[in-house]
């Protein structure tokens, strides 16, 4: 005899056709009218029978902990209204209050699945996201057989650590591997030779100079830019260039020389001189104009053709040519040289943003950029001479929607830079002026003082 | 500027509004009334007539306001009620921390600085008048006679149009059997639309909104489980009609039938179950339904020994009026008297008295993981969901289907939808959630990362 599961499923496919139901069904249920065998029916698979699956249920790894505190209880409301407000990089808050020590609770937030600029203790998480975490706990030291018995997480730390330590075996790793790998895990090995780079790394970065990735190759020419090994000028471009600029002298006994763009007409022009200095390298142009590539960069008059000479420069030049030009550019105008900023050091990067958020409070958003990791360290000394009164003005009467965005892009920017008691002094000197001490806007600071 | 007693005139749309306020201006009804002297912040919770209370706040320096209410007035009776009782008993306001809700208040709000297009005036308002209760007059016998008589007419009219309605109902039924289920299902939206639209003629208006609901339940299935699911939910109204049929005014049937008892009726009933504990909200569930009436659902777990284990606050406003937030956040925990509905098994409920209390532990979950459900499926076989406090376990997957499985692996429940992905990488220890006999719904969740809602 049927199961009494078979039977009503004989009186489930009849009612599917409307086909008669007489002495179908259990037993006991023969006699009874259609609708009780209908409610009968339907309580059965209730009562009587959970769901249940074929296929095996698998579950998944405990999410790793952290080797960061968590963010205390009372904190974490304050930092899921900066993770809903939609103008504002979540990241950011991540990174800073992982810069102070402690780590977010995973269901306030996760990081994508494809994230590749977390901070590293968050890249745990993104392993865990991917089931990429190694099955055991393996120690395996990093060489080409067990580089994918390595967490991916740890694997390009351990590879710039082996850089900086052994880098001939690093430079063997890499030479072995990476042509084996997809054009962004290229990438990330080559930028594992970044920190610690060389002259002993050309030959390495030589032999990616002609990658079919356009990324890699972008890398890989800057770094040897880095090296002073950069690409060599173009000749015809070379017998072009005093086409588009002047050398002038100037001072008591014109001594000093001024490198000065010509002004040019039409957009077919400019669009031919940024092609010219795009052939272009800075040693190139120095030979041209019979100066060192130093004296070019003292003599460069910031103006016209100033996005042709940094793009050259950010180019081909050495980390100090970068680092002279980009001082230069801050001290002789409000320019923002970002192709600069990116090749220079994180301290680098964060000196010349400050600087620049010295003198001139309408960068605050724009400094933001410039200072790439947000650690929270920047101190009362470095950000007291700031327009509070304006930046008060903008967040509480301010009739320009814009106005009033950029002040406060600009406070939660403060938020992310400012240590404790800078982020205390900002509060308080944005309250005494007006704001409301409540006022959502002040959440970064106020997380920031908290901890 | 402060709030006096003419702004508040001023302020009322009318004086009917005023009316309502002055009715309000009780302190057993304002469980919290603060302020905050810095940023002119005033800010309390009412317990209006919807089954959670109200949060209003308003800026006393300009006016500004919010309340959670689904009043169509601007602003509404309980707005206007603490701004008045402020405007006149400042001292009983305590100072307060000012709370994120409100803060989320201020992040959201847009002070324009441009004077309203209709000033307010306090032209044909009075608050004296509105604080005047009105002489009883002495009613007229013969005229409660006939209203008594109208009254009765009317009763007798509702339950036989109900009777017409469930019958309706069960021929509908067994029309579908006879042209088949799956004809039935090809075309359910039609069908289920066209048979709640005579219920709704026929005053089971509870009736009509559960089958509106059907297909959207049916049709969110996979193929293979839908006719599973339709001969259940069909099913279930079979039982329904033929209780009501064996007892029409038996409370839970009736409510699943025609319409709930009024709040009022709930809280002066002598009868009605009283339980006094503490409570923690474990999740919210709000959907609309197809005639736009907005559902809120509130569910509370009962965290002490006595009393039904879990209670369900409703209610109910039009979609019209946007997204309403209410004063319970979930994991948020409080001692109250909740007055259940009269029920064979009690859920609903609403709260009465409420106060803040010290946190809690969750008490330890049955050792048989659907025993409550099963409870609430003897004593209300009509019932849908139930809700459930299931034991340690973790959230596995089959395929693209998360499950949840029992620490022992003795039971697997699949669930309605995937929970985020961190919760798939937690020990659950205990969870509570939502059975409807074939997908469970997580509210919330103690685990190893600690409490973590699950219901948004």
């Amino acid at each position: 005899m049927d199961s009494p599961a078979a039977q009503i499923d004989a009186l489930k496919a009849r009612w599917m056709t409307g086909a008669t139901t007489s002495g179908v069904g259990p037993e006991e249920w023969q006699g009874l009218d259609e609708l009780s065998l209908l409610a009968l029916a339907g309580q059965f698979a209730r009562v009587a029978t959970h769901p249940g699956t074929s296929a095996p249920l698998t579950p998944r790894p405990d999410i790793p902990a952290l080797p960061l505190k968590p963010l205390p209880e009372d904190l974490r409301p304050q930092f899921r209204r900066l993770r809903d407000d939609k103008q504002f990089e979540t990241l950011d808050t991540v990174r800073f209050i992982a810069a102070r020590g402690y780590g977010v609770h995973p269901v306030d937030w996760m990081p994508r699945r494809t994230a590749d600029s977390l901070p590293p203790a968050y890249e745990v998480w993104r392993d865990w996201l991917n089931d990429a975490l190694p099955a055991e706990a393996e120690d395996h030291a990093l060489t080409a057989e067990t580089w994918d018995m390595v967490a991916p997480s740890r694997r390009y730390a351990d590879l710039a650590r082996l850089h900086r330590d052994d880098p001939e075996a690093a430079r063997a790793l890499i030479t072995a591997l990476a042509p084996t790998l997809a054009a962004d895990q290229r990438l990330r090995m080559l930028q594992c030779v970044q920190a610690a780079l060389t002259d002993g790394d050309a030959d390495l970065l030589q032999g990616f100079d002609g990658d079919r990735s356009s990324k890699v190759q972008t890398f890989v020419k800057t770094q040897l830019a880095r090296l002073g090994t950069g690409p060599q000028s173009d000749a015809d471009a070379a017998a072009e260039i005093p086409d588009y600029i002047d050398v002038a002298k100037a001072g008591i006994l014109s001594r000093k020389r001024i490198i000065e763009a010509r002004k040019l007409k039409t957009p077919a022009q400019k669009k031919s001189r940024a092609q010219v200095f795009a052939k272009m390298s800075l040693a190139g142009l120095a030979d041209v104009l019979k100066m060192t590539p130093d004296e070019v960069i003292d003599a460069w008059s910031f103006g016209e053709g100033t996005d042709e000479i940094i793009a050259l420069v950010a180019a081909t030049g050495t980390d100090a040519q970068v680092s002279r030009l980009a001082e230069r550019a801050i001290e002789a105008t409000e320019y923002t040289p970002l192709p600069l900023m990116e090749r220079l050091d994180t301290a680098t990067r964060r000196a010349f943003g400050l600087q620049v958020l010295k003198h001139d409070d309408l960068a605050l958003p724009l400094t933001r950029q410039w200072i790439a990791e947000p650690e929270g360290d920047v101190s009362w000394d470095a950000l007291s001479s700031l327009p509070f009164k304006k930046i008060t003005s903008a967040l509480t009467e301010s009739k320009n929607a814009n106005t009033e965005a950029q002040a406060a892009a600009g406070v939660m920017f403060l938020g992310l830079i400012a240590d404790r008691d800078a982020a205390t002094r900002i509060v308080d000197t944005l309250v005494a002026g007006g704001v409301l001490p409540v006022d959502p806007r002040l959440t970064l600071l106020r997380l920031n003082a908290a901890l | 500027m402060t709030i006096t007693t003419d702004t508040v005139t001023a302020l009322a749309p009318d004086q009917a509004s005023l009316k309502a306020a002055s009715k309000l201006m009780k302190a057993a009804k304002w469980p919290v009334r603060l302020r905050d002297e810095v940023s002119n912040l005033v800010w309390g919770e009412c317990q209006g007539s919807g089954a959670n209370p109200y949060r209003v706040v308003f800026d006393a320096s300009d006016q500004g306001y919010k309340c959670t209410c689904p009043s169509r007035k601007f602003p509404c009776k309980h707005t206007l009620a603490l701004m008045w009782m402020y405007a006149e008993t400042p001292a009983d306001f305590g100072a307060g921390d000012v709370p994120d809700w409100v803060t989320d208040w201020l992040g959201r709000r847009r002070k324009t600085g441009a004077a309203p297009a209709d000033k307010p005036s306090s032209k044909g308002k009075s608050l004296s008048l509105a604080r005047a209760e009105k002489p009883e007059k002495p009613e007229d016998p013969a005229a409660i006679a006939r209203r008594e008589a109208a009254a009765k007419k009317r009763a007798e009219e509702t339950e036989a149009a109900l009777l017409t309605a469930v019958d309706d109902l069960e021929v509908w039924i067994e029309d579908q059997l006879r042209t088949g289920l799956g004809a039935l299902l090809n075309d359910l939206p039609t069908r289920c639309r066209a048979i709640a639209a005579r219920m709704v003629d026929g005053k089971a208006g509870a009736l009509a909104g559960r089958i509106d609901e059907i297909p959207g339940r049916v049709l969110a299935l996979t193929g293979e489980e839908r006719l599973d699911a339709l001969i259940a939910q069909l099913g279930k109204l079979v039982i329904l009609t033929r209780a009501f049929r064996a007892d029409p005014q038996q409370p839970d049937i009736r409510r699943a039938v025609a319409t709930a008892e009024k709040r009022e009726d709930v809280l002066a009933d002598p009868n009605a179950l009283r339980v006094k504990s503490t409570w923690e909200v474990v999740g919210e569930r709000v959907t609309t339904r197809r005639d736009d009436l907005v559902i809120h659902a509130k569910w509370l777990l009962n965290l002490q020994a006595h009393g039904p284990r879990f209670a369900l606050l409703l209610d109910f406003f039009p979609a019209s009026l946007g997204r309403r937030s209410t004063a319970f956040a979930n994991g948020e925990q409080f001692e109250a008297e909740l007055v259940f509905y009269p029920a064979r098994a009690p859920l609903r409920a609403l709260v009465d008295q409420r106060k803040t209390c010290d946190p809690k532990a969750w008490p330890a979950p049955e050792a048989e993981p659907l025993a409550e459900a099963a409870r609430f499926e003897t004593a209300l076989p009509w019932n849908e969901v139930a809700p459930v406090l299931l034991p340690p376990g973790r959230i596995a997957l089959s395929g693209k289907r998360s499950w949840w499985t029992a620490a022992g692996g003795d039971l697997s429940l699949p669930l309605d939808q995937p929970p985020p992905d961190a919760v798939t990488g937690m020990a659950l220890e205990a969870a509570s959630a939502l059975w409807d006999g074939a997908r469970l719904s997580l509210l919330s969740a103690q685990t190893d990362w600690g409490r973590v809602a699950l219901d948004g």
